[in-house]
């Protein structure tokens, strides 16, 4: 008799406890946001497309070794001063935006940037080409030796 | 401790035993294929070992060995704490005696090893595929079937025999109450109407499917498949470096991403003895309680939906995009963290972390405190929480129940106080238990267990020093820029590190954690390349959802949605 009468107590207060908290929420300002007109900070940190600044890549491979899933392909001519870097491309498909790929960069040129609506009907489209003639690859000693001379 | 675990067994099981050995604290014992069930009942029965809780079963191959597998049962003893392994080796095609007659959980794990290797199990009660398709040929975790091989299936496998759909009513002890009249045979199933539950169904939260045998409301009996969400993580992982598996182990369980990060790195840095400094220590503890938080909002939160509780989801969810903001600063991603490296982390927490953190934490300590407020006496939901999907102690250890679930049964087993790993023991918290092990009380166990882990988030973040957060361990840390640039041995060393990766001494060892699920357990072989030779995740919740069939036997097909909500399954974890 008395788990009856505490049963039907507890059955009436929870719903009152209950409607209490639902009503203070209806006060409160709503937490979404309307995404495509309004867009959040992004932070410092953010990982979104993965982008080289070929005039500082040294065309070593280490972002293309160190890439779990293989979306860098480096591709290269010649030997020792000949040589050019033909092409440097990297397959969204494939990109996991794990960040592995600019950490052993010797010139931190391949960084993560804070692009990240890039969708696009076909996917050869997101196979993104950074170089287009043949390129010079960067030379980080010469580049300090120029800066000195100049200095 | 190991030593005398191991003259136990040595005593007991004498000629039989071919090797043993207690490299990294866990004791391994090799015997003879014969004497195997022998050494399991013994390691279980014997009052010096007492191992009940039997964790994994796990397939190695060595193709060119004569006796070609390596069969592994890893136990772990409640009582004493002792991880002791028992391995045996076979040949290609030669039957291994089950061990599902001493432990429940030996069921799908050894349904497992036939899987992916081939390995037949003698007397095995059920012995089919598990995660890949039926169909499939060959075995996939052999090391001659070909990474980039793919199959294609599309026959869907009927869970439920003909035999089962007939008589299972007979055949799970339920009688028809039709005995005086005569009855055609297809009339007689024609009673029972067999459910499919999934693979694509919003309350199985991940892609698993569930046959089940219905009498009106009541389910009879009913069959699990799981395997939808299988992505060869294993497989995959012997063809990546040990630093490029990590991105792999936020997909694990992507609702804890940080944890499994945090368990992998220690698993391998406990393979090659690596100390962090103390800064890095202290984060991972905090961002694996982060991760656990996040786990226990997301589990509690769909848990409630399912039984119709809506608002509450929308409470916890809320408080979630709290914490993921601050992870996002963090780390730039929110679900595919990647925060840890073998010997460190990714970046040092960023400027304004902790007063962030500590904003954020208010508000998940808000949403708790108002939806324990709005469930906990809550007539409805005590009515479809209580006593629903219950099971006892020692049936909860029988089938390798770990993490909150257990707790929820009146276990105090949690591998953070059990056996501490990376400064856990130095941090103050309790473990909170249930008493009957249904879903209420694993809700509210989830509940307390996030105010714990919210005070270890609050001591760790009054411990943050500054100091390094790599480890100065060339063999793992890639040297500062200015290294590599003037000296030929820094370059050296940072290009070694990438092409080769870092080179895990051979040998064989278990690392575990407590993940959001239960134990997290990572057995690594290593031959001392680049890559690891063998992976095997521990995932906490395959073994309890093997036990879905028993816990809902008797219920409502509305309980059975119930029951899985609290289990917490997470299909990436389940099926790799």
């Amino acid at each position: 008799m008395v788990k009856f009468v505490t049963d039907i107590w507890d059955t009436f207060s929870t719903v009152f406890k209950g409607m209490g908290i639902t009503a203070r929420y209806m006060r409160k300002k709503p937490v979404t946001q309307q995404f495509p007109e309004e867009r959040w900070a992004l932070p410092d940190r953010f990982r979104g497309f993965v982008h080289n600044d070929v005039p500082r890549c040294t065309s070593c491979t280490l972002c293309a070794k160190a890439c779990p899933v293989d979306c860098i392909y480096i591709e290269m001519e010649g030997k020792g001063k000949d040589r050019r870097m033909t092409r440097f491309a990297i397959d969204y498909n494939k990109c996991i935006w794990c960040s592995l790929c600019t950490e052993p960069c010797p010139t931190n040129c391949i960084t993560m940037s804070h692009d990240y609506d890039h969708s696009v009907y076909l996917r050869e489209k997101l196979v993104y080409e950074f170089v287009g003639d043949p390129v010079i690859p960067f030379k980080p000693k010469k580049a300090a030796r120029e800066e000195e001379a100049e200095a | 401790m190991s030593r005398r675990a191991l003259e136990h067994i040595a005593s007991e099981i004498g000629a039989d035993v071919v090797e043993t050995s207690d490299e990294l604290g866990d004791a391994s014992v090799t015997v003879r294929p014969s004497a195997l069930h022998r050494t399991l009942e013994f390691c279980r029965d014997d009052p010096r070992l007492r191992c009940d809780l039997l964790l994994d079963v796990i397939g190695v191959d060595y193709p060119d060995r004569a006796e070609r597998f390596d069969v592994i049962y890893s136990m772990r003893s409640l009582s004493t704490g002792e991880r002791v392994r028992v391995k045996t080796r076979v040949a290609d095609g030669e039957p291994v005696s089950t061990a599902s007659d001493l432990w429940n959980s030996a069921n799908w794990a050894e349904r497992e090893v036939y899987d992916l290797y081939g390995v037949p199990f003698s007397d095995h009660p059920d012995l089919r595929r598990i995660l890949t398709h039926h169909e499939f040929k060959g075995h996939a975790l052999r090391k001659d079937y070909p990474i980039e091989k793919g199959q294609m299936c599309y026959v869907p496998e009927k869970l439920l025999t003909d035999e089962e759909i007939r008589f299972g009513p007979q055949l799970y002890g339920r009688t028809m109450d039709r005995s005086d009249a005569v009855v055609e045979e297809e009339e007689i199933s024609s009673d029972y109407l067999t459910v499919n539950l999934g693979p694509s169904h919003p309350a199985t939260h991940g892609a698993l499917r569930i046959e089940a045998l219905l009498d009106g409301e009541t389910i009879i009996h009913s069959k699990s498949e799981i395997g939808y969400l299988h992505r060869c993580f294993e497989k995959e992982s012997e063809d990546h470096t040990w630093q490029q598996i990590i991105p792999y182990t936020d997909r694990l369980n992507y609702v804890s991403a940080l944890t499994n990060n945090v368990g992998y790195v220690l698993a391998v840095e406990k393979m090659m003895a690596i100390e962090v400094p103390e800064r890095c220590q202290t984060i991972r503890v905090l961002v694996a309680e982060l991760g656990r938080i996040m786990d226990h909002l997301v589990c509690v939160g769909t848990n409630l939906v399912d039984i119709g509780a809506l608002t509450n989801f929308w409470y916890f969810f809320n408080a979630r995009e709290h914490l993921y903001t601050v992870v996002e600063r963090m780390c730039g991603e929110r679900l595919t963290t990647s925060y840890t490296r073998i010997g460190g982390l990714y970046r040092d927490l960023y400027e304004g972390f902790e007063d962030e953190l500590r904003h954020s934490l208010g508000k998940v300590e808000e949403a708790i405190g108002e939806v324990t407020a709005l469930v906990q006496r809550n007539r409805i939901f005590m009515d479809r929480a209580v006593g629903i999907g219950a099971i006892s102690q020692e049936d909860a250890i029988n089938w390798g129940w770990t993490g909150p679930c257990l707790r929820a049964t009146g276990v105090d087993y949690d591998v953070r106080k059990a056996s501490p790993y990376g400064g856990y023991e130095t941090y103050d918290f309790d473990i909170p238990v249930g008493e009957n092990g249904d879903v209420y009380d694993r809700v509210l166990c989830r509940i307390e267990e996030m105010y714990q882990s919210i005070g270890i988030v609050n001591q760790a973040m009054d411990r943050l020093k500054p100091g390094p957060i790599f480890s100065e361990d060339r063999r793992v840390t890639m040297p500062p820029k200015d290294e590599v640039y003037n000296s030929i041995e820094g370059m050296m060393n940072h290009f070694k590190l990438v092409f080769e990766g870092i080179q895990v001494p051979a040998g064989e060892g278990y690392g575990f954690s407590e993940g959001a699920n239960g134990e997290l357990g990572f057995f690594i072989v290593s031959d001392g390349s680049g890559n690891p030779y063998r992976i095997k995740v521990r995932p906490p919740c395959f073994p309890i959802f093997s036990s879905f069939t028993e816990l809902v036997k008797g219920h409502m097909v509305s309980d059975a949605i119930a029951t899985l909500g609290g289990l917490n399954i997470i299909a990436g974890e389940l099926d790799r």
